[in-house]
């Protein structure tokens, strides 16, 4: 396979990512039960042919609850990371290209989200906002931008000075055309390493926030059954922690190889 | 009087996942105690390759093949690393192109001067080694050689950065050391200063070296015999005198007429001269017979074999069979 | 040339010092934005009308936002970090308090992990593309995708439940105390293995995959080349002059990670027990004891800032490059 050669991680992450995006889209398909219902037995129940990985202190089906974790999980990290980028674009590229005061004010603001710790203000926000999905989506988005947006920048200004781009500026193309159509498809290569990272980034603190209770209480998200394992291995529950586990590990870890994958196509030449 | 350094038959084929690639065919070359070769040719050509194959200083994909390599009578084709860790520095040293970039950045010039001395003597004490370092520097023509000691390789000049390698070259007294383009990467005016600076220590210490070049004019200052290699072999050897007033194999020519011209700004007409010895041709690739074949103008039907190395009057030797 | 250094130095304190009251103000403002009665936030919802009152009155909470920003930065300035309602004490107190044991666990587990990082990276870098380095690869790739939650009720799960050869929670058993100090220091020792391992797991990928890079560039650098070619013993040549050249990024990032593991130490905290900041900041939420939580970001936020001065300066002196500008 052609893409194999030329990037191992690639072919990989692509292969597990199809696999797990399926698994979530057919989630209803392959179980008739409700994620977070209690009571389809009576407490704690090891795998069997009717709970495949068995059921928490609560009777709640693990086996749905993993499978529905997949589009909380996937639904969470790709929409902020896209209001990231998105975000990022509109403040970095204007930054970059413009320079100026512009300029200025975006380097002290990402250079302040660098210097405070993210996670606490995350879960400050949180608490303030309220746990609810759109709060969690936009608190992620926004706390995130700023790292992003100064990778935009950053190739802004090493773009701005390619001949491509003095060519357009000498045909009198207007700045926002440039901007658009000679500048924008070029930063995207490292902007894409970087917001598959962001992916990632966002899946573990979805999971963690849920973990800690700050989620949203009606989705069914892998940090919360994993809270739940913490007094379920005592008793025996191994199944509540196993079963989620592995499959936020191989979906971080297939979001991870995308980025290295994308990384070896843009950068062939990088140290491997 | 046996040679110091002798190589028969040398070949380096560097070997990567995709592709092979021959850097150094059939070279062979000696040198006496004394005196000063030149190893001349274009970039990738080998030159630097045949160096660091007789120092065993390749990378791990070069693999290494010869009939025979001996330094003062010892084998070191075959030598394990043990003894080519002691040689090097000792007997044979390297001097390279861009001085500042082989120095390591965040350690001074002076430690790694120490690093040098008591790499070879191991019983020295820092008074003695810091003695030495100075008189080392003030060797090579280095002003205020103390305050020179306590700066970073950064803070040099490159003209200054080559004296301080010098200096840790010759600081074991070694009887051969190897410039791969030590001027290449300096001005015009350093660049005749470094080469004094080596005619000098040569002079004074008996020193031999192999002069690495692309500049066939800096060879007539310091060598005594001139190897011209063009894709991993010897086209045509010489003394210095045979090459710069009977040159036969066409390379050779043009090596000279570019010499020249640029000392004199004869670009324009360097180009016509080319042109008549040389006509103008893709570069080849792994083509049959004899490399010039596109190139030349005298060739014929023989020329489809690769020619050998072929004696004439004296020492020369040129790689051609219209001679 | 040390006039240098300095002017640097100060430059760069000026700015973190910048840093400082811009999070204060910015923590102040997010506060100002919560739904509800502030008053209500800072009291508690339990407190009678008196201390919501009370506390309106302190600060200032009817006037206007101004007024209230130079209340709250004075107040600050003296220490007086406000009132915790869940624990009855001031703010400054309770978090001082458990500082310590914060600091002993992700003190630990940096260090493991920068100490392991480092290790496994030289190897991976010294045996480039053979098994050994895809399989610590590997293995770092894994361990970093795991969620530090999921990884410590794994250690949990193996080696407390399982095999009983660690302490589940806490710091220190009961009955054990400091007035025998050598089996004190074993005893939170024995309770700071697991804890820190976990830490320690999580951070290690990264600093696996930078020093094996940097020592891979670092291997291939002409200067490489020229100290072989001056007769150093290759074991010289590579502790010297390869090593030293590939550790200087790994204080600069060592100092962004000091930021990085914030949650890993919270969450850690919360599963272990640690009775340190991090699980203060849990029970800080589930009370929702907003002065607390407050006091809590304001003193990370400083650490961190401080943390990464303190890095910037450090890396100015090691590299000579950047010392004699």
């Amino acid at each position: 396979m052609f893409l194999f050669r030329r990037s191992r991680s690639l072919t990989i992450s692509l292969i597990l990512l199809s696999a797990i995006i399926f698994f979530g889209l057919v989630a209803g398909i392959l179980t008739d039960k409700e994620p977070l219902r209690t009571g389809y037995a009576q407490g704690l129940t090891p795998p069997s042919s009717q709970f495949p990985m068995g059921t928490d202190q609560l009777g709640r089906d693990v086996f749905s609850w993993t499978l529905y974790g997949i589009r909380t999980a996937l639904f969470v990290s790709l929409v902020s990371t896209s209001l990231t980028v998105i975000i990022s674009i509109i403040v970095g590229l204007p930054a970059g290209y413009f320079g100026g005061k512009l300029d200025q004010l975006l380097m002290r603001v990402t250079d302040f989200f660098l210097s405070i710790p993210r996670f606490i203000l995350i879960i400050f926000a949180v608490i303030i906002f309220g746990p609810t999905l759109t709060n969690i989506i936009l608190i992620l988005s926004v706390f995130s931008w700023p790292t992003i947006a100064r990778i935009v920048r950053a190739e802004v200004l090493s773009i701005k000075e390619r001949e491509y781009v003095q060519a357009a500026k000498v045909l009198g193309a207007g700045n926002f055309d440039i901007m658009f159509n000679e500048i924008l498809p070029n930063v995207m290569p490292p902007v894409l390493v970087a917001s598959a990272l962001q992916m990632s980034d966002a899946i573990l603190a979805e999971a963690g926030l849920s973990f800690l209770g700050l989620g949203d209480p009606n989705m069914a998200s892998w940090g919360r059954i994993l809270a739940i394992a913490r007094q379920a291995i005592y008793v025996g529950g191994w199944w509540t922690l196993v079963f989620p586990s592995i499959f936020i590990t191989v979906t971080v870890l297939s979001v991870n190889l995308l980025a290295d994958g994308l990384n070896d196509i843009f950068n062939p030449k990088s140290v491997r | 009087m046996e040679p110091l350094l002798e190589v028969e038959d040398l070949n380096v084929e560097y070997v990567l996942t995709d592709y092979k690639v021959n850097a150094v065919r059939n070279v062979s070359f000696y040198m006496n105690k004394g005196e000063c070769i030149a190893l001349v040719g274009e970039s990738g050509s080998g030159k630097s390759t045949v160096a660091m194959a007789v120092m065993g200083l390749l990378p791990p994909y070069a693999k290494v093949s010869a009939k025979k390599i001996t330094f003062d009578g010892k084998d070191i084709l075959n030598a394990d690393e043990k003894l080519m860790t002691e040689i090097r520095g000792k007997d044979v040293t390297v001097i390279f192109q861009d001085p500042v970039s082989y120095l390591n950045p965040i350690i001074s010039v002076g430690e790694q001067i120490f690093e040098a001395l008591m790499a070879h003597n191991p019983k020295i004490t820092s008074k003695e080694a810091q003695a030495q370092a100075v008189e080392l520097l003030r060797k090579v023509r280095i002003a205020d050689p103390e305050r020179v000691l306590r700066m970073y390789p950064f803070q040099l000049s490159g003209g200054m950065a080559q004296r301080v390698f010098i200096a840790m070259a010759i600081s074991a007294n070694p009887k051969l050391l190897i410039a791969d383009e030590p001027t290449t990467a300096l001005d015009l005016t350093i660049q005749s200063q470094i080469l004094k600076l080596l005619n000098n220590l040569r002079k004074e210490f008996n020193l031999s070296i192999i002069l690495i070049t692309h500049d066939l004019s800096l060879t007539s200052y310091l060598a005594d015999r001139i190897y011209v290699m063009y894709n991993g072999q010897v086209v045509e050897e010489d003394s210095v005198e045979g090459i710069f007033s009977n040159p036969i194999h066409p390379y050779t020519k043009t090596l000279i007429l570019s010499s020249q011209a640029i000392y004199r700004g004869e670009v324009k007409r360097l180009r016509e001269k080319i042109a008549t010895i040389i006509e103008k041709g893709g570069n080849s690739e792994t083509i049959k017979g004899c490399d010039f074949i596109r190139k030349c103008n005298n060739c014929g039907p023989e020329c489809e074999k690769e020619p050998p190395l072929i004696e004439c009057n004296g020492l020369k030797k040129v790689r051609c069979w219209r001679l | 040339m040390p006039g240098g250094i300095k002017e640097y130095i100060l430059k760069r304190i000026l700015i973190g010092l910048f840093m400082v009251p811009a999070v204060i103000i910015f923590t102040f403002l997010l506060l100002k934005l919560a739904p509800g009665d502030p008053a209500v936030l800072m009291a508690g919802e339990t407190a009678t009308k008196e201390y919501i009152e009370m506390i309106r009155e302190i600060y200032g909470l009817n006037k206007p936002l101004h007024e209230q920003l130079i209340i709250y930065l004075g107040k600050l300035f003296t220490g007086d970090f406000g009132y915790s309602f869940t624990f009855k004490r001031p703010v400054l107190d309770v978090i001082l308090e458990r500082v310590p044991t914060t600091l002993l666990l992700a003190g630990t587990g940096t260090l493991i992990a920068i100490f392991f990082g480092i290790v496994l990276g030289v190897v991976a870098a010294l045996r480039k593309d053979t098994i050994t380095d895809n399989i610590i690869s590997s293995l770092t790739l894994i361990f970093y995708s795991i969620p530090i939650f999921a990884l410590a009720q794994f250690l949990i799960l193996f080696l407390v439940i399982n095999y009983r050869l660690f302490p589940l929670s806490g710091y220190v058993t009961i009955g054990v105390s400091p007035a025998d100090p050598i089996k004190y220091a074993m005893d939170v020792l024995w309770h700071l293995v697991l804890p820190s391992i976990s830490l320690a797991l999580i951070q290690m990928a990264t600093y696996v995959k930078l020093t094996r890079t940097s020592m891979i560039e670092s291997l291939y650098s002409n200067y490489i080349i020229a100290a072989k070619a001056r007769g150093l013993k290759w074991r010289r040549i590579l502790f010297k002059h390869a090593l030293k050249n590939a550790l200087l990024p790994i204080i600069t990032v060592a100092g962004i990670q000091l930021g990085l593991i914030i949650g890993g130490v919270v969450i850690t905290e919360t599963i272990f027990s640690w009775p340190g900041v991090g699980r203060l900041t849990i029970e800080a939420i589930e009370a929702r004891d907003f002065p607390l939580l407050n006091g809590i970001f304001v003193l990370t936020s400083v650490s961190v800032i401080i943390a990464n001065i303190v890095t910037d300066i450090v890396y100015t002196y090691v590299d000579p490059r950047v010392k004699l500008r």
